[in-house]
């Protein structure tokens, strides 16, 4: 049986992209005033219930049952990744992504130094130029080895998810050039990083989970340990479920 | 190309990424992301769109500069001060 320490859970919600729903209003119910505000500067519905359902999961689910949604305080690191500041029970590694329709948010545990997720809705509209100008010569190599057209846009997503999840977990976003790390076995479950720039190595070893966490949907989860982690399983659950 | 140009220019190239996105009233002092449905995707097609069309380059250690309308016409300023609108 898998040790509960090494699992990182991965939860899905859906959110509407017009009138705020159940979920949206159960969440929003977990906002303080500040989030409230920035979320009521998005000048989409969608954009705003992504946003309400983002940082509401994250209160919900941090701390689990032993911490109140609302007593969760958050601070921003400096290029803007959110971590928890109190109280201490909900001081649990987290990463959220949303995409068209579907927030995620990955939690993980105190063994985890970092985790990143990200998720796309496959058929997005993607232009070919940008793999050939950001992304690294053995993933260029890779797409071009697919057929074109479908094949190549999904293994386009997969790469970019990976990619994002990377760098959404160090906290750094695009200020990494995507092309400092490459990823190979890119069409198994389980990806392997290369980390081609000297100052992105550490002492962490890094795990990541190629994912389709709904129907029409891919995601990748980053996670982070010390050096000679086990192996880290993710556990995909439904926050519908959870809010009913 | 004034800044007021860079502006137009700006908008645009939003416009082209996201044509389904209301740009009117816009706050240029608000990061693009916490107002528009914009990603990361999308912010380096914004990228790959100026270098297409105005040769301009900009480099990833920079990105943090293009977060709102304002900072972005002031970082992009001098490197399209030469460039004559179309």
């Amino acid at each position: 049986m898998s040790d509960p320490q090494n699992t990182v859970t991965l939860w899905h919600a859906t959110t509407s992209s017009e009138k705020p729903g159940r979920i949206e209003a159960c969440c929003e119910s977990w906002l303080d005033q500040d989030e409230i505000v920035r979320a009521d500067r998005f000048r989409k519905s969608t954009s705003r219930n992504q946003h309400v359902v983002g940082r509401g999961m994250a209160r919900r689910l941090l701390g689990d049952e032993a911490v109140t949604p609302n007593e969760i305080q958050f601070a921003h690191a400096v290029h803007g990744k959110p971590y928890v500041v109190r109280p201490d029970a909900a001081k649990q590694p987290f990463n959220v992504a949303h995409t068209d329709g579907l927030v995620m948010c990955c939690v993980g545990q105190d063994r985890h130094e970092l985790v990143g997720v990200d998720v796309e809705r496959l058929g997005r509209r993607t232009d070919p130029e940008l793999a050939q100008r950001y992304f690294s010569q053995p993933e260029i190599d890779f797409l071009q080895s697919k057929p074109e057209g479908e094949v190549r846009r999904d293994s386009f997503l997969r790469i970019w998810t990976l990619k994002e999840s990377f760098i959404k977990a160090i906290g750094t976003g695009l200020q990494t050039p995507l092309a400092d790390f490459a990823f190979v076995d890119i069409d198994s479950d389980q990806p392997r990083i290369e980390l081609l720039n000297p100052k992105l190595q550490s002492d962490m070893s890094w795990q990541f989970f190629s994912i389709e966490p709904r129907q029409g949907f891919i995601g990748a989860v980053a996670v982070a340990c010390r050096q000679n982690a086990d192996e880290v399983r993710v556990d995909l659950r439904s926050f519908d479920d959870l809010v009913v | 190309m004034t800044p007021a140009e860079i502006r137009v220019e700006i908008l645009d190239i939003l416009d082209d990424i996201s044509p389904d996105e209301d740009l009117d009233n816009l706050k240029d002092d608000v990061a693009f992301r916490e107002q528009l449905e914009l990603d990361s995707m999308d912010f380096l097609d914004i990228v790959m769109e100026l270098r297409k069309r105005h040769r301009v380059q900009i480099p990833e250690e920079d990105y943090g500069h293009l977060a709102s309308m304002a900072s972005t016409v002031s970082y992009l300023e001098p490197k399209m001060v030469d460039i004559v609108k179309s």
